[in-house]
């Protein structure tokens, strides 16, 4: 049932041709990681972490074969589909570069960029799309859970690793953990900026992932203002962000810090080291009491260390 | 006393037909206003709501009774189904459906088929100046219908009812 309605909620964005040719890959979507398309060149699957063509005649996937090459025209309906014959609607969201779908699944779109004075104003001639699977994988902070709380109350934590490391996912169950209590931790509420709906895909206002039942969360608004308009106006006890960088957000932590609330946040990296040269580096080491580092080998969301304010391994 | 009641039965059976006759061109100056005011609300839930097409067709349909809430409801659900065709065709094909139920004559349906032409494919800014264009077009037909409106009820009423005076003096 639940593959079923995944399995639809990903045909129905695809050109009618497309969709023929996906019916019988999208029967594990739970492997599906991404699926890739270019004009004029062969689409392309990531599937159980390795890519693969999709055969023209059969439909399957395979790394040596004739392989489907996707048309203009396919691309036009696709978009179409994307944004539900509605392009006006999505206009902020493509001047980002992407758009989020029913399902949480995420549409990154490339072609030619209209700027105005500096600033994207759209992007037309749309000429590839990639569609990344939403995937939750529920449970995943479990093992982190004690290492960010003492006695039962949450401690600054920031989790760091280089792109594609597991990092939102683990926020994302981190969050809902904390929303819904765990362990001798009783749920509080939490607050979420998700400037780029990544953290709960929010699809027309509603969160697509599971964010605990004392979450709230604020769409597609940048960090900096959203942080400060949730501890106006739903005083969270713990603030969550995802990719945090720049004076901007530091500001933004600071006086969340301030104000009592807990933080927990990403932010793109490789080691304690490199984080605290940058700009903000003094942030890292004022705010945050425990940092958990992702490893970057072939095991997304593998936990490398876990440290505290002094440098203390405690993973 | 057949005569009587057999001319009575003329007079009120053709004055009937010229009432009803003046009731549906009512309803289709009716019908063209309603039109007009699905396009206005349209307009605004694009520039307020930033509505996708399916949302602004479910929302305004509930501002409505009969044909125009079953099209839009129809075109709401068909347009969020991602069916395999452009939004032309889905509109084009449900206006096709209930264009029997509606008053409005064929050179009016083709404005109202105008709409699926006239959506999605634009920017907000040039999403609106296409509904203004087609509120225009259908403001010159609700022009020209109106002025002459009630002129041509009362013309239809009272054609009913002298043609069957006219035809009683006839047979009898």
């Amino acid at each position: 049932m639940y593959n079923s309605c995944k399995e639809n909620e990903i045909l129905r964005l695809f050109s009618v041709n497309i969709r023929n040719r996906l019916k019988y890959i999208l029967q594990n979507a739970d492997r599906l990681q991404e699926i890739r398309m270019r004009i004029n060149k062969p689409m392309i699957i990531r599937y159980d972490n390795r890519e693969y063509f999709v055969d023209e005649r059969t439909g399957r996937l395979s790394t040596k074969c004739e392989p489907y090459i996707v048309k203009k025209n396919e691309m036009k309906e696709t978009m179409e589909y994307v944004c539900n014959y509605s392009l006006y609607a999505f206009q902020e969201e493509l001047r980002q570069g992407f758009i989020t779908v029913q399902g949480g699944h995420r549409v990154g779109i490339a072609g030619k960029v209209v700027t105005e004075d500096g600033m994207i104003q759209n992007i037309k001639y749309i000429s590839s799309i990639n569609v990344r699977i939403a995937h939750e994988i529920g449970g995943c902070s479990n093992r982190i859970m004690r290492y960010i709380t003492n006695d039962g109350r949450m401690l600054n934590t920031i989790i760091i690793s280089p792109p594609g490391c597991g990092k939102t996912t683990l926020l994302r169950d981190t969050i809902r953990n904390l929303s819904d209590g765990y362990d001798n931790m009783t749920g509080v509420n939490v607050g979420v900026v998700d400037e780029r709906s990544e953290l709960a895909a929010c699809y027309m206002g509603v969160a697509q992932n599971n964010m605990g039942y004392r979450t709230d969360i604020l769409d597609c608004c940048p960090k900096a203002k959203g942080m400060m308009m949730l501890i106006r106006t739903m005083s969270p006890q713990i603030i969550a962000v995802d990719e945090i960088g720049g004076s901007d957000d530091e500001n933004a932590i600071r006086y969340a810090a301030i104000c009592g609330c807990k933080i927990i946040a990403t932010a793109h990296g490789a080691s304690y080291e490199e984080l605290i040269t940058r700009d903000e580096g003094r942030m890292y080491e004022d705010i945050f009491e425990r940092f958990i580092f992702l490893g970057n080998g072939t095991n997304v969301g593998e936990i490398k260390e876990i440290t505290d304010k002094e440098g203390n391994r405690l993973w | 006393m057949v005569k009587i009641f057999g001319s009575l039965l003329v007079i009120f059976s053709l004055g009937m037909t010229g009432i009803c006759k003046a009731d549906k061109l009512r309803k289709r100056y009716e019908e063209l206003l309603d039109f007009r005011k699905i396009l206005v609300m349209l307009q605004g839930e694009i520039r307020y709501n930033n509505a996708t097409i399916s949302e602004a067709f479910a929302h305004v349909g509930r501002h409505f009774s009969g044909s125009y809430k079953k099209i839009l409801d129809k075109a709401s659900d068909k347009t969020a189904e991602n069916s395999g065709n452009s939004l032309e065709e889905i509109w084009i094909h449900i206006v096709d459906e209930y264009k029997g139920d509606l008053n409005v004559k064929d050179n009016e349906i083709d404005i109202i088929k105008e709409l699926g032409r006239s959506m999605g494919y634009l920017d907000c800014e040039m999403q609106e100046n296409a509904l203004n264009m087609l509120i225009e077009k259908i403001q010159v037909v609700i022009d020209e219908q109106g002025g002459k409106l009630p002129e041509n009820v009362k013309v239809y009423r009272c054609m009913g009812i002298m043609l069957g005076i006219f035809v009683v003096l006839l047979i009898v």
